[in-house]
């Protein structure tokens, strides 16, 4: 009879889970963007609860839009003095600055003085941007302070010149997931989904030691509409950049949110989205947006050379012509499902 | 000896075993080699096939139902009462049942003795946890009662012939 | 009580039915009570971080709508068996309206000037996240 005792707890710790124990799951709302984190754990809530506080402290540090944030702090003092910053932001900085020499600053962390004159900056949401078209006038001023990257002392950063702002908007969601996969680690969760506004970040496999799955939306399509499903492996992260996701519309010509940072117009690269998988999750969001910049042809020479950052990830290429290339790590579990839509795929290999 | 002490002696002596035997298995948890909610090997419920083969239905009830309330005092736990009722009386009345079949012998009394009681089992923890999903559970426990039913159908038929005080002689 | 059970000391024909009645019966609990999230969708409606509702679309019979409370922009959802759309909203931006019907599991709808997430749930869990 003792023993009816731990039964009754061990069936109340059981019930949310069948015998393939259940996922629970935290959706909220961070970084301008919505967020959730799938954990297949007995008891995953607190580990939950701190993945989200994770990613609630890095928001507050790199928020553009918040006063006393270490980016607006930055922004604030550009041109005149140097910033003591959080070592995380530090950190990213220099991860960001990386990436953008090696991109040829296609990937650009200081582009949010022109981001915010076509009205895709950092504003609170969609909801309170105004977009327009700026002038060329306009543009090339602003452009010339696009191009010098925080310099870093250490924890010490400081802008060149005055009216530069930094906007870590496309590599903040893969750094934080770098910090949710540790928090989750630490709480003993080892299967777990990390879905940081359409960066995916594989923690382990589901329960049954098959890959997560995750479907890659059609950049033309829908809701319901997507180019593939795709295997990500365990400890990866795929990230994916499409002009489809913010774009207004003026004088009957589309404008969307990825601005070259050579011309300071929306890319014309031909591409419509693109995928990367890679290690880093940080990596990943950055160069997703690089890529989409460099366009399909850079991309896969830089992929195809097996030299650099590129050549160590994997990538799913969309151009306007719904050509779909796919890099062969990709090959296994990947299943196209926009034949119908008009879309042909090609394994890409080396 | 009058026959009403005779009889009280005896339910009394095998409340204490039946007792004895439950928290005895309670050190041993099967659970530690299979990791089942409520999995058990069942021992006490030899006593209440030993009462029904060599006592009476009434004997059997009154052992069982006072071996749960001595549990329930001892371990000072009223959840667990309601899981041991409901557990030993479904097995009492699905064994006392069974034995009135003929063509069968006392492991298919007990295998579907220890089913009942993890059926039972489950019942109220679905009435206590109020989730009819709990039910899932009682799969793997009834496919493991087989097993256990078996063992304590072995030690029954021991037990039941090496010690056969009959009703009335000495 | 006498129990002709209580003779015998082998295993008898009859009590291998006893076996198979009870393995019988732990096969048709498994069958009956798998997790229910394998057969149903549900469409989970978040708002700002909290759960407002679900609606169990496996279960719809006939079209439902549903005001959202406590939002900045009115919305309307609609669910039916097996689906779930933003029917109206007057949010700026339209994004949820377009998103259309989503029915897979997996599937999201957003209203970011909400703050308001749709997710559908259950089913046979083809994918475990969207990207894109």
């Amino acid at each position: 009879m003792k023993h009816i005792f731990p039964l009754l707890c061990a069936v109340a710790l059981l019930s949310g889970c069948g015998p393939a124990a259940e996922p629970v799951s935290q959706s909220f709302f961070a970084m301008d963007t919505p967020m959730s984190i799938t954990a297949y754990h007995r008891d995953p809530a607190e580990a939950l609860v701190a993945a989200q506080q994770a990613v609630n402290r890095l928001d507050a540090l790199w928020s553009r839009t918040r006063p006393g944030s270490d980016v607006t702090r930055l922004n604030a003092a550009a041109g005149a003095e140097p910033v003591e910053v959080d070592p995380d932001t530090a950190a990213l900085l220099e991860k960001a600055n990386a990436a953008a020499l090696e991109s040829e600053m296609a990937f650009d962390p200081v582009l949010a003085p022109v981001m915010d004159a076509w009205g895709f900056g950092a504003t609170e949401s969609e909801t309170t941007a105004v977009h327009r078209v700026p002038d060329q006038a306009e543009l090339e001023k602003l452009l010339s302070l696009t191009r010098d990257l925080p310099v870093l002392d250490g924890d010490t950063v400081s802008l060149p010149i005055a009216g530069q702002a930094v906007d870590l908007g496309a590599i903040a969601k893969g750094a934080a997931a770098a910090d949710v996969v540790e928090v989750l680690t630490a709480h003993g969760v080892d299967s777990a989904v990390i879905a940081l506004g359409g960066n995916i970040t594989a923690l382990g496999t589901r329960p049954d030691g098959s890959p997560f799955r995750v479907y890659v939306r059609d950049p033309q399509g829908g809701g319901e509409d997507y180019l593939c499903m795709m295997s990500l492996p365990a400890g990866r992260t795929c990230s994916t950049s499409g002009g489809y996701e913010r774009y207004f519309e003026a004088n009957g010509q589309t404008y969307h949110h990825i601005v070259d940072p050579e011309t300071g117009y929306p890319a014309q690269s031909g591409l419509r989205s693109v995928t990367v998988v890679a290690e880093d999750p940080a990596l990943a969001d950055a160069w997703s947006t690089a890529l989409y910049v460099l366009g399909a042809e850079e991309a896969l020479t830089r992929w195809e050379s097996g030299e650099g950052t590129v050549a160590g990830m994997d990538l799913i290429l969309v151009t306007e012509e719904d050509h779909v290339y796919v890099t062969q790590g990709l090959e296994e579990g990947l299943e196209p499902l926009g034949e119908e839509a008009g879309y042909t795929y090609e394994i890409v290999r080396r | 000896m009058t026959h009403s002490v005779r009889r009280l002696t005896r339910c009394a002596v095998l409340t204490a075993l039946a007792l004895a035997i439950s928290v005895c298995e309670g050190l041993v948890p099967l659970s530690v080699l299979i990791p089942l909610p409520g999995l058990r090997l069942g021992l006490a419920n030899l006593v209440t096939v030993y009462a029904l083969c060599r006592l009476s239905g009434r004997d059997a009830l009154g052992i069982l139902v006072s071996r749960c309330l001595l549990g329930a005092v001892v371990g000072g736990n009223l959840t667990a009462l309601a899981f041991s009722l409901s557990g030993g009386l479904l097995a009492l009345g699905t064994m006392w049942l069974l034995l009135r079949v003929p063509g069968l012998s006392l492991f298919g009394v007990c295998i579907a003795g220890a089913a009942a009681h993890n059926t039972g089992q489950i019942l109220a923890a679905m009435g206590v946890l109020a989730s009819p999903a709990i039910a899932i559970y009682l799969a793997p426990l009834l496919a493991a009662s087989v097993l256990t039913g078996a063992v304590t159908g072995a030690a029954s038929i021991l037990l039941v012939r090496r010690v056969p005080f009959d009703e009335g002689k000495p | 009580m006498r129990s002709s059970a209580a003779d015998r000391t082998r295993p008898t024909p009859l009590d291998g039915l006893v076996v198979l009645a009870v393995l019988a019966a732990a096969a048709a609990i498994f069958y009956f009570f798998r997790p229910v999230s394998g057969n149903f969708l549900t469409a989970r409606i978040v708002l700002d971080n909290e759960l407002v509702a679900e609606l169990p679309l496996s279960d719809l019979t006939e079209p439902v709508t549903l005001e959202v409370p406590g939002v900045r922009y009115p919305i309307t959802v609609e669910g039916e068996n097996g689906r779930v759309r933003v029917l109206h909203s007057d949010c700026p931006s339209q994004d949820c309206v377009h998103t259309g019907w989503v029915s897979r599991s997996g599937g999201q709808i957003v209203c970011l000037p909400n703050r308001l997430v749709i997710t559908v749930t259950g089913g046979a869990a083809e994918a475990d996240a969207v990207t894109g």
